[in-house]
């Protein structure tokens, strides 16, 4: 199974998860609600091609809405290979983080 | 929702995007509009809905290939016609091609050139902060700039002004150096250690550390390689002639060489303090300008205020001081008017020059663009009926002259190419020309291939935008039946060479007038003689040592000189007595001086004739001096001057003007006095005509018994006289470049024009002579319609170059006027020309049968 994700395609990936279908303005304003920072559109539309291509998304066109001038919308949902996927990189990292020993958090600590 | 996002950016995206992805994007790319102007503001969501829309412009959203495919196939329609065409053309093409490719080459060198003389010392890191020190000193009538500093000076402004951060003070000298192989005689500066710091010298061997060690010193990368020290430098010891023994020094940094363009640079730095133990008591001597320095001064501070301060910081209340202390910033250095190289601070470039090449490039890049526009008219009248058939097919105005200019920009191209190959050959020559190496690798540099790619495309759009925009325009049926004939574009055609040939009469005539100057400077009558004069420099430390005597003596016993005669270089000092106040120069002479120079003495008698007869304070002078002071009977007169404790001068004699620093500059009064007042002899001249080789051999016998192993150095006073003209000489070699390529391409343009006229009216033009016209009549008969705009140009030219040649004469006391003659060879030149293109075109005419032109049809 190729695990190959970018950190991008991998928040895209969890925002998708964590609804039932989405597209690309609402992706991009949840990203700024997390991140607090502005993401341009293509990018997500690029991440959201490459995630399609390696089949963790599909998609499909939704109704058309007033605020978009009446075109269509295409919405995008998590596969379950995507949640897989998404889950095994959650375990692996889990199992790193079990691995880092208390004393490095020391220093961070607030005393 | 009021705002909206810019339209433009929308209707590029719906151009360029693909269908099946356009509905998402740009669906998308409206609402997160909408949603940033709500929360961010229009402005923010419109800036990004651009940035946004240009983002998408990836490979994967561009349209299919087969929409694009359409454009790609005009194009290359385009490009294959042109093609075509200039193949069919082949001839005239070909002269097209050349000029253009003569003026992008032209141009190029202009470029080039100009933009290495203006980048001079602004790649240094603080170079805004960089300012240089020089010193007005107000002697009488006087006001002289002296290009340094006093060390007292120096240090006040140190002590007392808290804007200047850091003073780099140096000077330069020369000595001779041992080599693995022989000696060479190395410049070098004395420098503190922050000059290290404003050139920002890259170590890459070493480094200079505090630098104030008095043996120490550091050397550039080149030096390094020539004493084959490289790799190994640091505690190489290199040894140094000083005045008469060598001394040796340790290497401690090894920096790469100083850029070009810095008016610093130098090989070999050794500390300061080698300046100090030089001259001690130049250190308390508020008269002593020979100091360089350079300031760096606060970047908040106020330069204006600060050059005030500056300016009047030896001024005490009751004493304003005749010494005046001025910065100039070394940005702007190089190209100064009043920028005087010295001790340390390089030659800077002529502004003047600069001009000139800029000028000369324009012209010669507007001469070749007028040649396009006016062979594209005049061979494209042959092409009205491919236009008019590709009209009724069903082009547009817009898609012919997208076809035109498709043309133009296909010439452009071979004309670079052409060009390119052109600028490797010629590289060499124009290196040569403005002592500055260039070559193929500085056209292609990162910094300037933009401004190389506008200057071509705005040539393929300035040539082709004029012809394309009128045969665009060309009417259908009277272009089928071959009755359109642009009659506006036959004066349009006609004035464009009528500026053509008035630019290249005005190059022609300035560089008539340029080399005339030239020529008249070279060669100007100074009122003394220099043929056969020798200048022989004595070692600056050993004036006055007493050994110049003895190598004067040992020069006297060599039976081919002539005679000789030691003298000082020329003093200042000014002279007031009462009524007159003015800045005299001063020599100190012996008695054989004024014959050496063949001087001439209109009164009185000489220096030693005068102690002969018991005048001992005598003194000669020179008209002007007796024309500044209006003394009536100047012999026996006492005059208050004094020098070197000298007082009591007495006129007795009065010598003929001569012009002593050259015909550039007016002849100042000039006093001459007994050398042996003060026994200084720093040159040595020395008439002789025998063989230079021979003597050059004889006398370094001599010298190098006395002055050994300091190395010979001798010059004819001719020879130096003419090195002071190089400026002139370059321009007048540039004038000459310039007006050759001016009058070449406009040369080929005028063969095109008279060929293309010819051609279009060859079948009347054998009629007639089948009707008994006779060569000479069909031939002037072409000619003439050539001659009004021929003449009108000379109209236009002749004044015009008087006028900016003016200008430039005014730089000269002594010049030449712009005489007939420079109007009457600018005028014949082009004439010939004329008579000669039309002579040539017309063999065709009257060479050939005139049945093999009117048999067809």
């Amino acid at each position: 199974m190729n695990l190959q994700l970018g950190v991008l395609e991998e928040i895209v990936l969890l925002i998708l998860l964590s609804q039932d279908h989405t597209y690309g303005v609402e992706i991009a304003k949840t990203y700024e609600e997390q991140f607090e920072q502005t993401i341009s559109l293509p990018a997500i539309h690029v991440v959201l091609k490459r995630l399609e291509k390696k089949g963790l998304v599909k998609s499909e066109m939704g109704e058309p809405t007033a605020e978009r001038g009446g075109r269509r919308k295409r919405l995008y949902r998590a596969t379950q290979e995507g949640f897989k996927i998404a889950y095994e990189l959650k375990e692996k990292r889990n199992n790193l983080w079990q691995a880092i020993p208390g004393f490095n958090f020391q220093s961070l600590i607030p005393s | 929702m009021s705002s909206s996002p810019p339209k433009w950016a929308d209707k590029l995206l719906e151009r360029i995007c693909r269908k099946d992805l356009l509905e998402e994007i740009q669906g998308d790319l409206h609402e997160s509009f909408q949603w940033r102007s709500e929360t961010k503001g229009s402005a923010f969501a419109k800036r990004q809905f651009i940035k946004e829309t240009l983002l998408s412009f990836k490979l994967s959203n561009l349209k299919p290939y087969d929409k694009m495919d359409r454009l790609l196939t005009l194009v290359k329609s385009h490009v294959k016609i042109g093609w075509r065409f200039i193949w069919k053309t082949k001839a005239y093409s070909a002269i097209n091609l050349l000029g253009l490719s003569i003026g992008i080459v032209f141009s190029w060198f202009a470029y080039l050139y100009t933009s290495d003389q203006l980048s001079y010392n602004k790649h240094l890191p603080d170079s805004e902060s960089l300012f240089r020190m020089t010193t007005q000193v107000n002697l009488f009538d006087n006001m002289i700039n002296f290009p340094g500093c006093s060390h007292v000076t120096i240090q006040q402004i140190v002590d007392e002004l808290p804007e200047v951060d850091e003073v780099a003070r140096f000077t330069d000298d020369k000595a001779t150096m041992k080599l693995p192989e022989g000696t060479i005689e190395q410049p070098f500066l004395s420098a503190e250690k922050s000059l290290v710091d404003f050139l920002n010298l890259e170590f890459i061997e070493g480094e200079p550390g505090s630098f104030d060690a008095p043996n120490e010193v550091l050397i550039s990368e080149k030096l390094a390689y020539k004493l084959d020290i490289r790799g190994e430098a640091v505690g190489s010891e290199i040894q140094l002639l000083d005045s008469t023994k060598y001394t040796t020094y340790r290497v401690t940094g090894v920096y790469t060489d100083i850029p070009k363009n810095t008016s610093i640079r130098t090989d070999l730095i050794l500390p300061y303090s080698y300046y100090l133990a030089q001259s001690p008591t130049k250190l308390t001597s508020p008269d002593n300008f020979d100091l360089s320095v350079l300031l760096k001064v606060n970047k908040s501070a106020d330069i204006e205020a600060l050059n005030e301060k500056i300016s009047g910081i030896l001024n005490t209340e009751e004493d304003p001081s005749q010494y005046i202390p001025l910065i100039t910033p070394l940005a702007s250095l190089h190209l100064s008017d009043e920028y005087w190289a010295s001790k340390g601070f390089l030659p800077g470039g002529n502004s003047q020059l600069i001009w000139f090449i800029v000028i000369a490039g324009i012209m010669c890049l507007v001469i070749s663009i007028i040649n396009y526009a006016n062979f594209s008219i005049s061979l494209y009248i042959n092409r009205a009926r491919e236009v008019a058939v590709r009209k009724i097919i069903g082009s547009a105005k817009s898609g012919i002259f997208l076809q035109l200019m498709t043309e133009s920009l296909l010439t452009t191209f071979i004309s670079t190419g052409i060009a390119i190959i052109l600028f490797y050959i010629l590289a060499p020559q124009f290196s040569i020309l403005v002592e500055k190496q260039f070559g193929l690798v500085d056209l292609f540099t990162a910094s300037k291939l933009p401004i190389i790619a506008v200057i071509i495309l705005s040539i393929a759009l300035l040539s082709g935008l004029y012809p394309s925009f009128l045969l665009s325009r060309l009417g259908i049926i009277k272009s089928l039946k071959g009755e359109e004939k642009i009659g506006r574009s036959a004066y349009i055609t006609k004035s464009l060479l009528v500026l053509q040939f008035s630019i290249s009469v005005i190059m022609i005539s300035c560089m008539l007038i340029f080399r005339g100057q030239l020529h008249y400077l070279m060669e100007f009558d100074r009122g003394y003689d220099t043929e056969n004069v020798i200048r022989i420099g004595v070692p600056l430390d050993l004036v006055n040592s007493g050994k110049e005597r003895v190598l004067m003596n040992g020069f006297k016993s060599i039976p081919e000189i002539d005679n000789l005669t030691g003298a000082s270089g020329y003093g200042m000092s000014g002279y007031d007595d009462g009524k007159n106040k003015f800045s005299l120069l001063f020599s100190n002479i012996d008695s054989s001086y004024i014959d050496v120079l063949g001087i001439k003495i209109l009164k009185g008698t000489s220096i030693s004739e005068a102690k002969n007869d018991g005048v001992l304070n005598g003194v000669l002078v020179n008209e002007s001096f007796i024309h500044k002071t209006g003394i009536m009977d100047p012999i026996g007169t006492t005059i208050p001057f004094t020098a070197h404790g000298f007082t009591n001068a007495t006129i007795v004699g009065v010598f003929k003007d001569y012009y002593a620093f050259g015909p550039g500059s007016e002849i100042s009064p000039l006093l001459f006095l007994d050398k042996d007042i003060s026994r200084i002899s720093s040159q040595i001249m020395i008439k002789s005509d025998a063989e230079p080789l021979l003597l050059e051999e004889k006398l370094s016998e001599v010298w190098d018994e006395v002055f050994n192993p300091i190395p010979f150095k001798f010059d004819y006073l001719s020879d130096l006289h003419r090195e002071r003209f190089e400026e002139e000489g370059k321009i007048s070699k540039i004038a000459g470049v310039g007006s050759l390529i001016a009058i070449f391409i406009s040369a080929f343009g005028l063969l095109g024009l008279v060929g293309l006229t010819i051609k279009s009216r060859l079948k009347e033009l054998s009629v007639r002579r089948v009707l008994g016209a006779t060569n000479d009549h069909i031939t002037w008969m072409m000619g003439k319609k050539f001659i009004i705009p021929i003449s009108l140009s000379l109209l236009i030219g002749i004044p015009m170059s008087f006028y900016l040649t003016d200008q430039w004469l005014a730089n000269y006391h002594n010049r030449i006027d712009f005489g007939w003659q420079h109007g009457v060879i600018a005028i014949l030149s082009v004439t010939i020309i004329l008579i000669m293109i039309v002579v040539v075109q017309m063999l065709n005419v009257t060479r050939t049968n005139p049945v093999v032109h009117l048999k067809d049809e």
